[in-house]
């Protein structure tokens, strides 16, 4: 119900940090009682501002005015106090507390920490429908569960104004769905929700009003209900829409990679990963669909030899490599674009010649022997640096400088050096932007035409479909289901991948 | 995998809970131990005395790792901060009597805290080399204090000072007697039962109850309120209690301060109780055997105290008699055993496999020998510590962000 006071309004906000200009001249208004979403590509400042907005950052111009009061918000804290709640692109939870511990935790003044906070807790989950047990430990719940308690964290707070930050990026369809339906009962409430995405179809489904940001500063409103996914997409990269598409078929009959019943067991004797079994042929993408954590990363860990399965054959072209470890493998000619990037893929504090040495230590052009090769192995970075386009400063520029697009091309273009046979690649373009997307896309595509396998693991339905040539979805450690994209639709997906019933 | 994953946990929280069972299991076990060897040493009164004395100081400091480690900053200087109380109860007993000493004691652990939070949660040190450095710095300055004031003193020596006043004991009449009487019967599981309640009955040091009391007041401090539950959440995620309005920076300060106290109280047990003055290098690596106590006992109260009393226990068997040492091996020998079947009941083939050769050989040596080499014996405490973290490492749940650096404003 939207009253005639806005929610906030956001003016000439400005926010500078050493050498990058994160905001300037921001003007957002958000009408109480509605959904706005804020849409922009990764980088484009919708972060930063949303930061200024629950006062963990403090900006260097510009005015917030909330429910028609000014306001300087210094900390969360007095954030919280105006009414601002937000919910991070990244749980702020602890693992190993309750529900109930993890929603009163610096709110322990409203209703305690016994059981008047747990009946608050009850009133909050029934009135909104987010089915949550006070006394469960965090780390027992799934992502969509952790979600909903984000939002309860707010609400237990008294937020009237709740920022969600990529809330959707994590969720299968279906959850999204559900989200959505929590989200109209928070606006039936009087409640006013800054949606932040950059996925177009979700915003027209669920906002009411729409800001889109371009380099730091917003470049426009749109109206949901006349506005089209390819205007605001304009709006928001300045230019056509990269599609994942690929072209006729190239798959071939030889079979590069092959797995038979692969079992791995823990140490406790569960099974992470049960009787896998798939082929790879020469010039196929094979997808794989499933929600994150249902035996994705093993089985990616199974191939590169970091783990060594309990039970089944793999098979390199004709080699049984089962037993193998991680280097062989690399120098049979499996590349690997990791899932996470700073934590497997680059040595942030490095410079980007030793960068590209990684994983083919024991190789030309980066060795000679038992020496490295620095010439070689600088030379031959900065042919990566040039070919897929790497924006940096120069090869001596520490990994971290980079932002996320240039540092997976960087990992793109080593993975795809020395005439790999078969490449892993794990969320290639999470958290890239759509520039660096579409490239990582074409050179995937090319490799493809070129006679590569490659296992594609993603969590973005569209890329998925878009590149494979098959799909197999894994739940619970097991293949689930296989799909043939030119028919299959990210719902018939979701539901496999969530074992068939809605979220 | 998920429904896997909670029948894990459960059982795991079942062992927990179950503390009591483990407990009384563990006394039947020694009871048989002591009948089969005949060494009513094993759990006569005085080594029970003994084990209780031997089990405060590592207590204290174990309470101190928890209270820093709750709040995600690893202390491995407890050693230090337990050197430093040392020096600290002597000086102040000297002066005001046992009390303030122990109130010394704990501000010159306190002191020792300070520095490493100054270091740890405001500089950014790492926390292994801040703790290390505490360590050195706590027994340098130990040394060099004693040395300069305590020769002038009456009893002291630079590096002694005897003849302190120790705090009161205190006996209860009744339950001390009918104990004593029960537990010279030898009876099985009653006498050692009565011979633990002999040992806490009688000329049983009010300093002693006061470090089990703390025990107590930890757990319901850090678990029952919300000065606790905002310390706890600093420890397991900073980032989240930041962006809740926790001042992260001040719990942690508040924890690492309590924690360097305790362990202060802990060096200030050694210098009262477990003996009657000061003397340089008096710790003997009790603040590290603390700090295994702690993670022996899965960073809660409950557990690190388990632990505290079988180091403890081993460690005040060395000072008695070999004899006992020696049934000791039969002790660890069927332990192992038990642990081999439940691993192999767990499916766990090779884990049971090693610790049921390990529990093998224990027993052998226990059958085909008499008596342990007393260098062996002075290890005793050691390899118990380095043998039951081994075993016991396997599924310990460590605060989330333990010994992690924290820089304010990194949330988000």
């Amino acid at each position: 119900m939207p009253s005639a006071v806005d929610a906030v309004q956001l003016r000439g906000i400005g926010k500078r940090f050493p050498g990058v200009i994160a905001n300037h001249d921001v003007d957002v208004t958000i009408r109480s009682g509605t959904v706005h979403a804020l849409i922009g590509e990764n980088g484009a400042g919708k972060s930063t501002l949303m930061k200024i907005l629950y006062g963990v950052q403090r900006p260097d111009e510009g005015t917030i005015t909330i429910e028609g009061r000014e306001v300087v918000l210094k900390s969360p804290t007095e954030a919280i106090e105006a009414g601002v709640g937000m919910v991070f692109q990244h749980f702020m939870l602890a693992d190993n507390l309750t529900v109930l511990e993890n929603m009163v935790l610096g709110a322990e003044k409203l209703h305690g920490i016994g059981d008047g906070a747990r009946a608050e807790i009850r009133r909050i989950s029934d009135r909104f429908g987010f089915d949550l047990d006070p006394d469960v430990l965090v780390e027992k719940l799934g992502v969509a569960a952790r979600q909903r308690l984000e939002i309860a964290k707010v609400l237990y707070r008294g937020a009237r104004i709740i920022i969600l930050d990529e809330p959707t990026a994590v969720l299968v369809p279906q959850e999204v769905d559900a989200l959505f339906a929590n989200l109209d009962e928070l606006k039936d409430a009087g409640n006013s929700v800054l949606f932040i995405s950059h996925k177009l179809d979700e915003v027209l489904a669920i906002a009411d009003d729409i800001t889109v940001m371009r380099r730091g500063t917003t470049v426009g409103t749109a109206d949901p209900a006349t506005a089209t996914k390819h205007e605001l997409a304009e709006l928001m990269v300045g230019s056509e829409l990269p599609s994942p598409e690929t072209e006729e078929s190239t798959v071939t009959d030889t079979v590069q990679l092959s797995l038979a019943d692969v079992t791995l067991t823990d140490e406790f004797g569960r099974n992470l990963l049960t009787d896998l079994s798939l082929t790879i042929r020469r010039g196929e993408v094979l997808g794989i669909a499933g929600v994150e954590g249902n035996g994705q990363s093993e089985l990616v860990e199974t191939i590169m030899g970091m783990r060594i399965p309990t039970a089944g054959r793999i098979h390199l072209g004709a080699e049984d490599v089962t037993n193998w470890h991680t280097r062989r493998l690399r120098e049979a000619g499996i590349g690997y674009i990791p899932e996470d990037r700073h934590r497997h893929g680059l040595l942030l504090d490095a410079p980007l010649w030793e960068n590209r040495i990684l994983g083919h230590q024991t190789r030309p052009p980066s060795s000679k022997g038992i020496w490295i090769n620095r010439r070689g192995a600088r030379q031959d970075t900065a042919r990566i640096v040039e070919e897929y386009d790497v924006r940096a400063p120069g090869i001596d520029t520490p990994a971290r400088a980079l932002s996320g697009g240039n540092q997976q091309k960087l990992i793109v273009g080593r993975e795809m050096s020395g005439d790999p046979v078969l490449l892993i690649a794990s969320h290639p373009t999470r958290g890239v932007d759509v520039g660096a997307q579409a490239a990582i896309w074409d050179h995937i595509k090319r490799a493809r035409r070129a006679g590569l396998a490659v296992l594609l693991i993603s969590a973005d339905l569209d890329e998925l479909i878009g590149l494979s040539d098959t799909i197999q979805v894994i739940l619970r450690g097991r293949f689930v289901g296989t799909f043939d994209p030119s028919d299959v639709t990210p719902q018939d997906l979701g539901s496999a991948m969530t074992g068939g019933q809605a979220a | 995998m998920s429904a896997a994953t909670v029948q894990k946990r459960g059982i795991v929280e079942r062992l927990t809970k179950s503390w009591l069972y483990i407990g009384l299991a563990g006394v039947a076990l020694v009871s048989f131990v002591r009948i089969v060897t005949d060494t009513d040493d094993l759990t006569g009164a005085g080594t029970i005395r003994a084990a209780i004395i031997a089990t405060c100081p590592i207590l204290a400091a174990a309470l101190g790792g928890l209270w820093a480690e709750r709040a995600g900053v690893v202390n491995i200087g407890l050693e230090g901060q337990m050197i430093l109380g040392t020096w600290g109860a002597a000086f102040f007993t000297y002066h005001y009597g046992p009390w303030v000493g122990i109130a010394g004691a704990a501000l010159l652990g306190l002191i020792g805290g300070l520095l490493h939070a100054i270091a740890t949660v405001t500089f950014g040190v790492d926390h292994i080399v801040s703790g290390v450095a505490i360590n050195l710095i706590g027994a340098g300055a130990a040394t060099y204090l004693a040395e300069a004031i305590f020769p002038d003193y009456e009893g002291g020596g630079p590096r002694q000072l005897n003849g302190l006043e120790a705090p009161a004991q205190i006996t209860i009449p009744g339950v001390s007697d009918l104990a004593n009487t029960i537990a010279d019967k030898h009876w099985f599981f009653v006498s050692d039962v009565a011979s633990f309640v002999q040992a806490l009955t009688t000329n049983i040091s009010t300093l002693s109850l006061f470090v089990f009391a703390l025990v107590i007041v930890s757990a319901v401090v850090l678990w029952r309120t919300s000065f606790g539950l905002r310390l706890r959440s600093c420890g397991e995620n900073p980032q989240s209690a930041e962006t809740l309005g926790v001042n992260v920076y001040l719990y942690k300060y508040v924890a690492v301060l309590i924690s360097g106290a305790l362990a202060g109280i802990g060096g200030g047990f050694l210098a009262l109780v477990s003996s009657s003055g000061f003397s340089t290098g008096q710790t003997g690596g009790r603040g590290y055997i603390g700090l295994a106590a702690m993670i022996f006992g899965n960073w809660r109260p409950g557990g690190l105290l388990a632990g505290a009393l079988t180091f403890g226990y081993t460690d005040s068997l060395r000072l008695r008699d070999t004899q006992s040492v020696h049934a000791l091996l039969l002790l660890v020998g069927i332990a192992l055993l038990a642990f081999a079947a439940y691993r192999a009941y767990r499916g766990q083939i090779t884990g049971a496999a090693v610790v049921a050769v390990a529990g093998a050989a224990v027993l052998a040596w226990f059958l085909l020998t008499d008596t342990v080499p007393r260098e062996f014996t002075v290890m005793t405490p050691y390899v118990t510590t380095l043998f039951v973290l081994a075993l016991g490492s396997q599924r310990l749940r460590m605060p989330a962000a333990d010994g992690r650096p924290y820089r304010r404003g990194s949330a988000g």
